[in-house]
């Protein structure tokens, strides 16, 4: 297959060859699920050959990972520890939700990201996973009894239509994409006009999510495509129509690229993490106050 | 979806006198489209959805997913296994064994992991496997 109009269309974001390269090579992570054991535990228990990231404490680089199944340890199977990509990971840590916080992961499914803010919470306060489609939300299911999440409410609602004004302290959106920056097959899948698609019901979904935020919230939008339509343009179209809504830095500190700058200058506060930067999947980050 | 007292205590009267299990001061247990266990605070959001995770079958038995995550805590009806058959059995195999004249479900455990959910008939001398299929796994690795 020709991947030169796919190559093209990279190389107006990033060094293209160093992205594909870097995403041929990834690493694996998982992370540790302290809702069922300690980090001091894991490491005392288990035989996997890991190596902790830099990046985040609860964080693991699976070793000699080549055509290793992780679905099938022990560790994953009594529900220790969680396979998830460093960039995915960091998402729920940019929101950085807390004991005291009701939070709403829009589109919770799998619940990778649901999980781990539920980590964060300490299994406390009160977190709601949403997502649309049955099959989705039993796999939600499948990830809350294997790791023990306590302070969840399931829910399945239509994501551009919520109907929760100001209810939520923190919510994730982590959009529905074109998944570009995950994929190995992501050359043949692209087509200019998918991102376009897509992008209208994102926009829909993020007033949704924004409408649900309390005055004063934090919102975090994610995607893991390249495809500035259903990034910064988002996000723009937000602010370009609701007053009150203002980016915010994302507090990480990781290697990434700052958001596109033909958006306005306050887009440097959002995140484009490419495969180079991590040796994991690209993702898209932005943080949006609420201003009260 | 509301709070019904007395059969959300009876089971944790049932999950204590079977098991030994005294669940945690900050979990409680729902009645929400059957009983469901959660952290205490998600009856004051007022939000209706599926609370946590479901808590037991019909006629109280328990979920394997709530034995996963609080058989640590069980004093009793626990049967402690070697590791050729704690892989057998988190792949879904039942296994031969002689536990008295009471038929009754019991706690599978290797080391100090809980395995999962498992129920003991007297008749056939097997404890039959409760993981759901979907949860079931070949497991490859020790710990």
């Amino acid at each position: 297959m020709d991947d030169g109009p796919f190559r093209e269309w990279l190389s107006g974001y990033t060094d293209c060859d160093r992205c594909l390269e870097a995403f041929r090579n990834r690493r694996h992570f998982f992370r540790v699920n302290t809702l069922k054991l300690s980090p001091e535990k894991f490491l005392e228990t288990t035989r996997l050959k890991c190596e902790r990231t830099a990046q985040y404490d609860l964080a693991f680089e699976l070793k000699e990972a080549e055509g290793y199944e992780i679905g099938r340890t022990w560790e994953y199977f009594l529900g220790y520890i969680h396979p998830q990509s460093l960039p995915s990971i960091l998402v729920s840590l940019a929101l950085n939700p807390t004991r005291e916080d009701a939070v709403l992961d829009v589109a919770a499914a799998p619940g990778s990201k649901f999980s781990h803010m539920a980590m964060l919470m300490g299994n406390e306060g009160v977190l709601v996973g949403n997502d649309l489609r049955p099959d989705k939300i039993s796999a939600l299911f499948a990830t809350i009894n294997r790791l023990n999440v306590l302070n969840c409410i399931v829910t399945e609602r239509d994501g551009t239509l919520l109907d929760w004004k100001e209810r939520f302290t923190k919510v994730l959106l982590d959009a529905p994409c074109t998944a570009l920056g995950s994929g190995e097959s992501a050359p043949e899948r692209w087509e200019p006009e998918h991102s376009r698609k897509i992008s209208i019901l994102q926009k829909k979904m993020l007033f949704s999510a924004y409408d649900a935020l309390k005055p004063g919230g934090e919102l975090v939008y994610s995607t893991c495509t390249y495809a500035k339509e259903e990034n910064e343009e988002v996000v723009k179209n937000l602010l370009d129509n609701v007053p009150g809504a203002e980016l915010a830095d994302l507090g990480l500190d990781i290697p990434h690229e700052p958001g596109l700058g033909e958006y306005g200058g306050e887009f440097r506060k959002c995140c484009r993490v490419y495969p180079q930067h991590l040796r994991s999947e690209g993702f898209f980050m932005a943080k949006i106050r609420k201003v009260g | 979806m509301g709070f019904i007292p007395d059969r959300a205590k009876s089971f944790t009267v049932y999950l204590q006198r079977r098991f030994g299990i005294t669940l945690p001061g900050n979990v409680g247990v729902y009645f929400a489209k059957g009983l469901r266990v959660g952290n205490r605070g998600l009856m004051k959001s007022h939000i209706h959805g599926e609370l946590g995770y479901g808590a037991c079958d019909l006629g109280f038995n328990p979920t394997n997913a709530l034995i996963q995550n609080f058989g640590h805590l069980a004093t009793r009806n626990v049967l402690d296994v070697e590791e050729d058959a704690a892989k057998a059995f988190a792949a879904g195999k039942d296994f031969e064994c002689d536990m008295g004249r009471s038929t009754r479900y019991v706690i599978i455990r290797y080391k100090t992991h809980t395995v999962g959910m498992g129920y003991y008939d007297r008749d056939k001398k097997r404890v039959l496997n409760r993981i759901p299929e979907k949860r079931r796994r070949e497991i490859i690795n020790s710990i």
